[in-house]
């Protein structure tokens, strides 16, 4: 079994615990316009031109972006941290695209992660089939999950898909007791304004709840990656959240009892 | 800081460095009485330190609570011409260089050529090596294979042990007076010899009771016209203080920083050793007196702080002695290697770190000083808020502290022979260098081009930059059929130019034996009076030897590209190659790109790379570790460049890695600049792949953009990568943090970044300070890879 892998990005500080691998998986069921991954969204291999300097000439060399690889070859590579991981209870985080979307290959990396005693993040969009969602987030010792918008509508404006299978998902973990971090962007003009960070806030339970939020302020550091790959980057015109925004907007989930964290 | 340590801050920074005369003068005066060239050498040199000590004229600021400097003022410096002459177009040279420059007055000039040059001239040490030094040796060292370290300044590197601060010169002339009644001249042969060097580390010890005795009297001269009650009393207590040490023990933290003070002019005005002297472990050496005192409430940590930055300021007054030629090419800095350790563990191996190593981490972070360089050891055993208080000095950007593994240090020293005791009181000087404080002699001897040893090899020894046939024919490398051929021919071509030096290095050793030795020094470095020789002769406990080799990263690229491109997928040929390198790759772009961006690279974590790190780096240690000199001492390895790796990649054409002909090589232990694509883990992890404990230091440099530090976990983080790299067995650890952005509006707006400093190799230094291809260098290793 191969798996279309984009990038395996050692001494990762923002996506989990501790210092920790991140495996990025190829192919996203969404299309955010802010994706900070466009390389990413599509499942196949895909062939570039990057040009290089080399002795004053820039060259064009052709690139590989996404390298097919087996289960075993992705946790060698990922196994080459392992002093990091122990050092700081870190481990690998499976993100993308959407690792959801190679469900068996994901799976079998987490079993061989969980044979060497690895501690495993799922990091996922939460868009798929319950039972396809289940069948990760079931075994991951933790899940990003990201919460876009609770209005379908919106949603799939932006995304590209309606938010119901994800709240679906999100619902189901909450109740199953899934250890989770819920992750919101803040985007100026989507989803960053109180009253819709209210509603979201009400999506989780506000006792009881093991989970935590994680705020994510939109970023521009993606543009020159859209500019790269030749692809239009729908969010020229929206500016980055303020300090005191991001602040504020943690304010709202901070007094309804939960544990709130910024950036990433 | 308060008012009084912000003038004397500002009064250090503002100091322009400039040429002393007066020391040069003094000893040119001494040494030409008719009557000084029957003594023994040891003697001359013992009264020739009181005579400078005796006529030196004094300096003492306004405020000061630390009485003394090496010149007439802050940043006035001298010079030795007894060890290295300078010429009138030296002196025009230091006076009118863009980069590190010392102004050079008239009265000075004349002096020169009226007195200095005409007397020193084939009498200094430098001259008395070149004239002993074999052709093959000057022709390596035109070549840029090696630099020596001893052609202009004095062997030293080392730092002060437990006795220095709990010693006073009526000890250690007690301890002189026993050794030379013990001294059996029936028995022994050296007994004359030892005798004469005795006598001079007594008069040497004399020499510093008198400048401390003038130091006393001056201020005591000030006292009454003194206005201000609060600063009277701080005179008398300065003046009495100065009356007491160095002649006795100290026996308060004020007294112990005067104490050390006085002794580091000593060593310094002796002689001009390398990396100056160091109080070395800092935090240890002060904590009996600072306990004691702030128990007894004669101290307050206030106060202590204080005097701690006073103290600060000191270093930072005393520029390194003037360099020229290679030696500045190699060591081109202001900056003269003083390395404060905090940290690390105690003789019998428990955690050592106190109240005052977090007092010291403040006072760097608040001083903000390029001299003295700081250090943490963090030891296993060390709690982790050490490190995570040294980070957070680290990420303000100014490359201080750097950070050690005690754990390795004592194993490296153990593996050379010490004492698990004398390894544990022991840390790291100079740039990275593992030594045995109070108890070793390490001399650094010279760096060594790696690359240049390749080049030499894939030319079968003869030398693209000059044509002449520099080294042994080792083979044409494109008749060679395996990378096995390739290997042993670099092998051969190593070791010519390793035993060439190491003979050139011997023979120097016996010239500063014999010529200069330093009898002060000695008498404070144990065992030196016991075994009643010199620290430049052997006389130390333990006596190492480094020369330190230079261009590990491109080294293992290079080698990478051989075997990998040539012989493994046989992309090209070894004549081609060869013609690519001959033309610096011009017309051969596609082929450069390939060579640079589809080779592996060390820095990666990549096996296919990094297996040819550890190829280079045992190639080095066997060609050098344990081979002996005349002075008892093993020579041994340490991988490190100050800025050598400027100088060396000057002298070598275009080489199988891409890098274009002249530019850089990679420095200490780091990747090639550009080449680590993986992050600082994957770094660590291929710079881990070759044993650090058989060497005596290796450097390790590292980047980050000040954007990593903008949440709180990042310290934790960048401690636990600091913690797997010494889990590792990893040396030593230093960081960048400023973006390679910033460095370009510095590069273009020097004025607007006056104050900007930066971590270059084993040290920090002003931005500005730096020649265009270092500040050229460091912004291509701090540029962030992009997607």
């Amino acid at each position: 079994m191969k798996g279309c892998v984009f990038d395996i990005r050692h001494y990762s500080v923002h996506d989990g615990p501790g210092i920790r691998t991140a495996v990025f998986l190829k192919g996203c069921p969404l299309r955010c316009r802010w994706c900070h991954n466009p390389e990413g969204l599509e499942p196949e291999p895909v062939e570039v031109c990057r040009e290089r300097p080399a002795g004053g000439k820039t060259i064009r060399l052709a690139e590989t972006i996404g390298k097919l690889m087996t289960p075993a070859e992705v946790a060698e590579e990922v196994m080459k941290s392992r002093i990091f991981f122990e050092e700081s209870g870190g481990g690998v985080t499976f993100t993308g695209g959407e690792p959801l979307m190679q469900v068996e290959f994901t799976e079998a990396c987490m079993h061989l992660m969980e044979t060497g005693n690895i501690h495993t993040t799922l990091d996922t969009c939460g868009y798929a089939l319950p039972d396809v969602y289940n069948r990760i987030a079931a075994r991951a010792n933790l899940i990003l999950f990201d919460l876009k918008h609770y209005d379908s509508g919106i949603h799939q404006r932006y995304t590209g898909v309606p938010s119901g299978p994800v709240l679906a998902n999100l619902r189901a973990s909450i109740e199953a007791g899934f250890p989770l971090i819920v992750r919101i962007p803040l985007i100026p003009g989507f989803n960053l304004s109180t009253d819709t960070l209210i509603r979201m806030a009400g999506i989780l339970p506000a006792t009881g709840w093991s989970g935590q939020v994680n705020l994510l302020p939109y970023h521009r550091i993606a543009m020159h990656k859209y500019e790269k790959l030749g692809l239009g980057y729908g969010m020229k015109d929206i500016r980055q959240p303020s300090a005191a925004e991001v602040e504020q907007a943690a304010e709202i989930f901070r007094e309804r009892g939960f544990v709130v964290t910024t950036g990433g | 800081m308060n008012e009084r340590i912000r003038l004397l801050r500002q009064n250090s920074l503002d100091a322009v460095n400039r040429i002393s005369g007066e020391r040069a003068g003094l000893v040119t005066g001494f040494y030409r009485q008719p009557s000084i060239a029957a003594l023994p050498v040891p003697v001359q040199r013992g009264m020739a330190l009181k005579h400078i000590m005796q006529h030196k004229g004094l300096y003492f600021g306004q405020g000061e609570l630390i009485a003394g400097e090496r010149g007439p003022e802050p940043k006035a410096v001298p010079t030795y011409p007894e060890v290295c002459v300078h010429s009138l177009q030296d002196l025009e040279i230091l006076d009118s260089r863009p980069k590190v420059s010392y102004k050079v007055d008239e009265e000075t000039r004349a002096l020169y050529r009226d007195e200095v040059i005409p007397f020193w001239t084939g009498r200094c040490v430098r001259d008395h090596m070149f004239k002993a030094l074999p052709d093959t040796w000057k022709q390596a060292y035109q070549a840029g294979i090696f630099t020596e370290f001893m052609e202009q300044r004095a062997p030293g590197h080392t730092v002060a042990g437990e006795k220095v601060f709990g010693k006073g010169m009526n000890d250690l002339m007690a301890d002189i007076d026993q050794a030379l009644d013990k001294l059996d001249y029936l028995n022994d042969m050296e007994a004359l010899a030892k005798a004469e060097e005795l006598q001079g580390m007594r008069l040497a010890c004399e020499a510093l009771v008198v400048l401390a005795g003038r130091y006393a009297s001056l201020i005591e001269a000030r006292i009454p016209a003194e206005k201000d009650p609060g600063r009277r009393d701080e005179l008398l207590e300065m003046a009495a203080i100065c009356r007491k040490v160095p002649a006795n023990a100290p026996e308060t933290f004020h007294e112990a920083l005067q104490h050390y003070w006085f002794i580091h002019l000593g060593v310094i005005t002796e002689l001009n050793p390398w990396d100056s002297f160091n109080p070395g472990r800092l935090d240890q050496h002060l904590w009996p007196f600072y306990s004691r005192e702030l128990a007894a409430g004669t101290l307050t940590k206030e106060r202590a702080t204080e005097l701690l930055q006073a103290f600060w300021i000191k270093f930072n007054n005393h520029p390194a002695p003037p360099k020229v030629g290679v030696t500045a090419q190699e060591s081109n800095t202001y900056t003269d290697f003083c390395l404060i350790n905090v940290g690390g563990v105690k003789a019998d191996g428990s955690d050592a770190v106190n109240e005052l190593s977090y007092l010291i981490l403040d006072v760097i972070e608040e001083m903000r000083l390029l001299q003295p360089s700081s250090m943490v050891q963090l030891s296993k055993k060390n709690p982790d808020a050490l490190i995570h208080r040294a980070i957070r000095i680290i990420k303000t950007g100014f490359g201080q502290p750097s950070v050690f593994n005690t754990d390795a240090i004592v194993q490296e020293l153990m593996r050379q022979g010490k004492t698990p005791e004398d390894a544990r009181r022991g840390g790291a000087s100079g740039c990275v260098e593992a030594g045995a404080f109070g108890t070793e002699a390490y001399i650094l001897t010279g760096y060594f081009n790696l690359p240049k040893i390749l080049e030499l090899t894939l030319n079968n020894g003869r030398d693209p930059l000059t044509g002449e046939q520099t080294g042994p024919q080792t083979g044409d490398p494109a008749l060679f059929s395996t990378y096995d051929e390739f290997q042993i021919a670099f092998r051969k071509m190593l070791q010519h130019f390793v035993d060439i030096k190491i003979a050139g290095s011997n023979l120097i050793e016996k010239i500063w034996a014999t010529h200069m030795p330093a009898p002060f020094l000695s008498s404070i470095i144990d065992d030196c009076i016991l075994n009643g020789r010199d620290y430049n002769a052997g006389g130390a406990r333990y006596n190492t030897s480094y020369i330190q080799g230079v261009g590990l990263g491109t080294m293992t690229d290079c080698l990478t590209a051989i075997h990998e491109q040539v012989f493994r997928h046989k992309r090209y040929s070894m004549a081609n190659l060869l013609k690519m390198l001959a033309v610096n790759f011009e017309g051969y772009e596609d082929e450069l790109a390939v060579l640079l961006y589809k080779t592996p690279k060390y820095g990666n974590d990549d096996d296919l790379a990094d297996v040819h790190a550890k190829e280079v780096f045992e190639a080095y240690f066997e060609a050098i570790d344990g081979r002996k000199s005349p002075r008892g001492a093993a020579y041994r390895i340490e991988m490190l460049p100050t800025t050598c790796h400027v100088y060396f990649g000057s002298k070598i054409n275009a080489l199988p890695d891409g890098r274009l002909a002249g530019k850089p090589l990679s420095e200490g232990i780091s990747p090639v600049q550009g080449a680590d694509r993986k992050g600082p883990s994957a770094v660590i992890k291929s710079a881990a792949k070759f044993d650090h404990i058989k060497s005596g230091g290796t450097l390790l440099n590292q980047k980050f953009s000040p954007d990593f530090f903008r949440d709180e976990t990042a310290i934790v983080k960048l401690g636990q990568l600091i913690r797997a790299y010494f889990r590792m067995d990893g040396h030593h650890i230093q960081f960048n943090v400023v973006s390679a952005d910033t460095l370009r509006k510095a590069r273009h707006h020097p004025e607007a970044f006056s104050n900007l400093i930066v971590r270059v190799a084993g040290y920090s230094d002003y931005f500005n300070d730096l020649t265009p291809e270092l500040q050229e260098e460091i912004i291509r290793r701090t540029e962030q890879e992009q997607m």
